[in-house]
């Protein structure tokens, strides 16, 4: 298990190292690395008969995209003027998510793998299909607007777990990206006030009256809740049947479910 | 005369570029769909495809291949000019408003990742890893030719070989990418990739230092923004950066710089780079890069394309707007 974490570690370092341009880092934040995603990422390329070099290059080239799209979300977007202090910023947040970008295509043509483009410029191409939809309020109902919120966290997980023909960690990707990102918002929100998800919820009510008449922020989040629970029934019937498989894994999974904070459940349990 | 006029004969592929473009643009979601076609719409010279098409002849030449080549080249363009609206702030693109000012920022920003991904998507047709490796590692020194504009910006001490690497990897690289590719996917012979290569890469640094004097000599109307625009942004280009040298109008542009960066104030600094003889020099070295490129030809098989090409590098020298 030590082996794991030390190649995953080193992983880490080397997509730290491509990212740090010396003066983007002078003026935008050290990306993040999400290591969830790093974990489901070996978890699938460790089930293929890859050898361990493209099993780098494709989790390298992975992370990257999923930080170049981070990036562009960091892009300021109140109106202001050509001179105003935040303005550098922002110009090379949007140069860095384009950087960053380029450098995974530059990766992936270095090692000659035109399959794994394609995934993922695919992947990018539909993440930014379900942004706007998310973003310009084109959803249809709730379940609409959280399968969209799952696919932009794990869609690139998806298409390379589709592309190995991993269907369960496929599936398992989105269900456990989403109860990691709606608890996340839950802890925004009850450490903050704020929560992108909560808001957008509530904007839904306001579209359409009839089916979330009354829904007001502290029933969104019940909402939300009730949501995770049905990620986590998800993924207890994924550590159920598979006892012996993704051992890595289902350790990480077993950990997160257990620190969640899941008031309605304990309330439901409590009778 | 027209550009358009130089290579009639590639019409019809050009219909089926354009044709390309709009389909590669169809979005499911409505308002991305509106975004990315709106720059589509707005027009542009479509130089880029051009150099692809015509060097691709000098090869293997087949249209539904080459198509896709064009098409990415194209919208990688277009997706670099969405974000740099976002980075220059800039309301206006072609005399139309530019997405980030119709909608926003953050529509901008997916739209132009959704227009780059559909690019690399699109280049994936063509089985040839060469055109990738080329491809990406010009998108990157792409990000870094902008990068390093906005490192300079203001730097009233860069020299000219700064001013050069800069445009080179804004834009010249580009252009002599799209002239390399048509070659590489055409598979002609590796001499005419790289003297293709070459060719582009001249015509990309005249056509970068022509637009940077247009900047100084076209109207508003004729640029579809404000004359200054560059200058007013930061951006010290081959005009100014002649006039620098000048001490008194050196003193003068930057103090007028100081003051206030009002109308008034720009048309001055106008007057004054146009006075310092900085529109003739930046003139004669686009020249130079021009004589390059049409010293590059001669070593190609005479053919129509060639005629087509010189004539484009010809124009380019004398574009108005």
């Amino acid at each position: 298990m030590n082996d794991i974490y030390e190649e995953i570690e080193h992983i880490k370092r080397d997509i730290e190292v491509r990212v740090k341009h010396p003066y983007l880092m002078e003026f935008i934040d050290v990306p993040i690395i999400d290591e969830q995603k790093l974990f489901l990422l070996y978890s699938i390329l460790k089930e293929t008969e890859l050898p361990a070099e493209k099993i780098k290059s494709i989790m390298v080239a992975t992370m990257l995209v999923q930080i170049a799209l981070d990036t562009h979300e960091l892009v300021g977007l109140r109106r202001i003027d050509d001179h105003h202090p935040f303005m550098k910023k922002r110009q090379l947040t949007v140069l860095a998510g384009d950087y960053y970008s380029g450098l995974y295509y530059y990766l992936l043509s270095q090692v000659e793998d035109l399959q794994m483009i394609r995934v993922l410029s695919t992947a990018i191409k539909e993440i930014n299909e379900h942004k706007i939809s998310i973003y310009q309020n084109d959803l249809n109902d709730l379940d609409d607007f959280i399968d969209r919120v799952a696919m932009v966290d794990s869609l690139l997980i998806q298409k390379i777990a589709t592309y190995f023909g991993n269907i369960d960690l496929k599936n398992l990707a989105k269900e456990y990206l989403l109860a990691n990102r709606l608890n996340n918002e839950k802890i925004n929100f009850s450490v903050s006030g704020l929560s992108v998800v909560i808001d957008k919820i509530r904007l839904l009510q306001e579209k359409n009256e009839r089916l979330y008449a009354g829904v007001d922020r502290n029933q969104a989040l019940a909402l939300i809740e009730k949501q995770m629970m049905k990620s986590v029934h998800y993924l207890e019937t994924f550590l159920k049947h598979h006892k012996r498989t993704y051992c890595f894994l289902s350790e990480k999974i077993r950990d997160f479910i257990n620190r969640l904070d899941l008031v309605i459940e304990k309330a439901v349990k409590e009778g | 005369m027209k550009l358009k006029k130089l290579y009639t004969f590639i019409n019809s592929e050009l219909d089926l570029i354009e044709k390309a473009l709009k389909e590669a643009m169809q979005a499911d979601n409505p308002v991305l769909k509106e975004a990315s076609m709106h720059l589509l719409q707005a027009g542009g010279k479509r130089i880029r495809p051009v150099f692809v098409l015509l060097s691709a002849k000098f090869g293997n030449y087949n249209i539904d291949e080459i198509k896709d080549v064009a098409v990415a080249l194209e919208l990688i363009h277009t997706a670099s000019l969405v974000h740099d609206d976002v980075i220059d702030n800039a309301e206006l693109r072609r005399g139309a408003p530019t997405i980030k000012s119709k909608w926003d920022n953050r529509i901008a920003m997916y739209t132009g990742d959704y227009i780059f991904a559909r690019a690399v998507e699109l280049m994936t047709n063509i089985n040839k890893i060469e055109a990738h490796q080329v491809l990406s590692k010009t998108m990157v020194d792409l990000c870094i030719g902008e990068i390093e504009q906005i490192k300079d910006k203001f730097n009233w001490n860069q020299n000219l070989r700064t001013y050069l690497r800069r445009i080179k990897r804004k834009t010249a690289i580009l252009i002599a990418v799209s002239c390399q590719l048509g070659a590489i996917v055409s598979e002609a012979p590796q001499v005419v990739q790289r003297q293709l290569y070459r060719f582009g890469y001249y015509v990309g640094m005249a056509f970068q230092i022509t637009d940077d004097i247009l900047d100084f000599t076209g109207t508003e109307k004729e640029l579809g923004k404000p004359a200054g625009s560059d200058l007013l942004q930061g951006n010290i280009t081959l005009p100014v950066l002649y006039a620098l040298r000048n001490e008194r109008l050196r003193k003068e542009i930057i103090d007028s710089f100081d003051i206030k960066n009002n109308k008034e104030n720009m048309q001055h600094i106008i007057t004054l780079v146009r006075q310092s003889g900085g529109i003739e020099y930046s003139k004669r070295i686009s020249d130079r890069y021009l004589q390059k490129a049409f010293n590059i030809l001669k070593e190609l098989p005479n053919c129509q394309e060639k005629t087509a090409l010189l004539n484009i590098a010809k124009y380019i020298g004398k574009r108005k707007f």
